[in-house]
């Protein structure tokens, strides 16, 4: 299979803007990061956004690599709006679940991901 | 006894035609806005734009999904090949037509960028609203290359190769800042269609290969998390629209399954997705500028239920109809009054000021038409069709 991982990623508010520019660096585009998420009790306050994603064995490497502090060799960085300093700081407080795509539905792992973070998905206004 | 003459065409044998054809001739007719037949992967759709590459295994995901009434039958790659190039002068054979900013020169067959200030190459060639594929060669380092001023890729070099809608302006910017870097053979060259594109990773649905009974049929997979496909919205505009689509999901309350909306505003939509009243079923609802609701109501049978089906909305402009695999559910008319303001095309959620309004579950090969110059057997057509894909038997 292509993508034998599905991934759940989140990250702080504080962290967002240069994690977005560090996907954008690694071409995976600009806003990946844009789903707001809730820490509760306070359900209207946004401190985190996240994505999920079918992912391959090398992207969940990556990712876990830069999780614990190793970014990718050669990625011109400051060329996206961040430097290497702020790329590991915005990976080092992502967080990250990985687990075989099927195990789950890709719904369920995401929402029984962020129970275990403490998050919840922002509620959207109604259309 | 006299022989059958088939130089006239009076007797001329009735030739057979599958239903791929015929819906495939719909569409060399230009009968039909837009087709996306998932059923033919290999010519139809792209995975991440900068990559370009035709999605065909179950899993991948899909960046770019192509209009199968504007391929002609073309492989995805040979169609976008052979569009024709808006650039002037892209080979660089003269000192024209190109605006050269700061340490640009053109010399020799080629665009070159001197010093280390930043300094864009540009011409004005780009339709707002319209994707380009894209291609140049970059040598001597990297560049960054823009389709209007807002959407851009950075850091190309070698043999570029990207697919980008052209925003604000519709101006091409080859943007540089370092010494010695030289472009040439720069082309851009337009997709027609409404072909829908998602350039975050993240946010691309997934291609899968689903079984109905007997049936094996492909479909473009929405986890309901933050999937999403934009375009150039069209269907509102031209008065109506015809959809024929199919659907498999559970019931969900109040998702998007195809929109028109405003990426400034959350208030005027034209919206088909899943109901509130009755989550498993189908729900139009058009809204306007002025917060005037036009039209809001439900199918009387059930769409979103775990189950494939086959579903056709057909709008007028004054009326509406609903058909679930082939049966009445539910019509009426309504009066279209004040003005929509939309700027974007979703399919499988909703892109205003924020993205919301996910669907979940899979959407099959969806058809788009003018209800004016479509038939009502050649909407049945497009059922059928898409019946045939999936196993469903039409009422």
């Amino acid at each position: 299979m292509i993508n034998p991982w599905h991934i759940v990623m989140a990250v702080p508010v504080a962290y967002a803007d240069h994690l977005n520019r560090c996907g954008a660096a690694l071409d995976y585009g600009w806003s990946n990061f844009s789903l707001p998420l809730v820490t509760p009790p306070d359900l209207d306050t946004v401190t985190h956004y996240a994505c999920d994603a079918p992912a391959s064995e090398g992207f969940k490497l990556l990712a876990e690599a830069a999780v614990q502090g190793t970014l990718p060799a050669g990625v011109p960085w400051k060329d996206y709006g961040v430097t290497e300093a702020q790329a590991i700081a915005a990976f080092g407080a992502m967080l990250l679940d990985a687990e075989e795509s099927g195990t789950r539905t890709p719904r369920e792992h995401f929402d029984n991901t962020l129970s275990q973070w403490g998050l919840e998905q922002k509620i959207q206004d109604e259309i | 006894m006299r022989g059958l003459n088939f130089s006239t065409g009076i007797n001329k044998p009735p030739k057979y035609r599958s239903l791929a054809e015929q819906v495939g001739i719909l569409g060399q007719d230009g009968k039909i806005a837009a087709r996306y037949s998932f059923g033919d992967t290999s010519s139809l759709y792209l995975d991440d734009q900068a990559v370009g590459g035709n999605v065909s295994a179950d899993a991948e995901t899909v960046g770019l999904v192509l209009d199968k009434a504007q391929i002609g039958g073309k492989t995805a790659s040979a169609f976008i090949a052979g569009q024709s190039n808006v650039v002037t002068n892209g080979g660089f054979d003269a000192d024209s037509d190109w605006t050269k900013g700061t340490g640009w020169s053109i010399s020799g067959g080629v665009a070159t960028h001197s010093g280390a200030t930043i300094g864009n190459l540009s011409q004005t060639a780009l339709t707002v609203g319209k994707t380009y594929k894209i291609t140049m060669t970059v040598t001597g380092g990297n560049v960054n290359v823009f389709a209007g001023s807002g959407n851009f890729v950075t850091n190309v070099t070698g043999s570029v190769n990207l697919i980008l809608e052209a925003v604000t302006n519709g101006s091409i910017f080859i943007q540089c800042a370092t010494d010695g870097v030289a472009v040439d053979d720069v082309s851009y060259c337009e997709i027609p269609g409404l072909h829908f594109l998602q350039s975050d990773t993240a946010k691309e649905p997934t291609f899968k290969i689903r079984t109905n009974g007997s049936a094996t049929y492909n479909a473009l997979n929405s986890s309901g998390v933050d999937e999403l496909l934009t375009s150039t919205p069209s269907m509102y505009a031209q008065g109506g629209m015809v959809m024929v689509f199919g659907v498999s999901g559970a019931a969900q309350s109040d998702k998007i399954i195809f929109a028109e909306s405003s990426s400034a505003s959350v208030t005027q939509l034209y919206m088909l997705g899943t109901g509130i009243t009755d989550t498993g079923a189908l729900k139009l609802f058009i809204r306007n500028d002025a917060n005037t609701t036009l039209l809001l109501v439900e199918s009387t049978v059930d769409i979103a239920d775990g189950s494939p089906h086959v579903v056709t909305v057909i709008d007028t402009g004054s009326s509406y109809e609903f058909r679930v695999d082939g049966a009445a559910a539910g019509s009426g008319s309504y009066t279209r009054s004040g003005t929509l303001t939309l700027n974007v095309a979703n399919m499988l959620a909703l892109k205003r000021t924020t993205e919301s309004n996910w669907f979940a579950g899979d959407l099959i090969s969806p058809i788009f038409a003018d209800p004016t110059v479509v038939s009502a057997a050649e909407i049945r057509t497009m059922e059928a069709y898409i019946a045939q894909l999936m196993g469903v038997t039409l009422s």
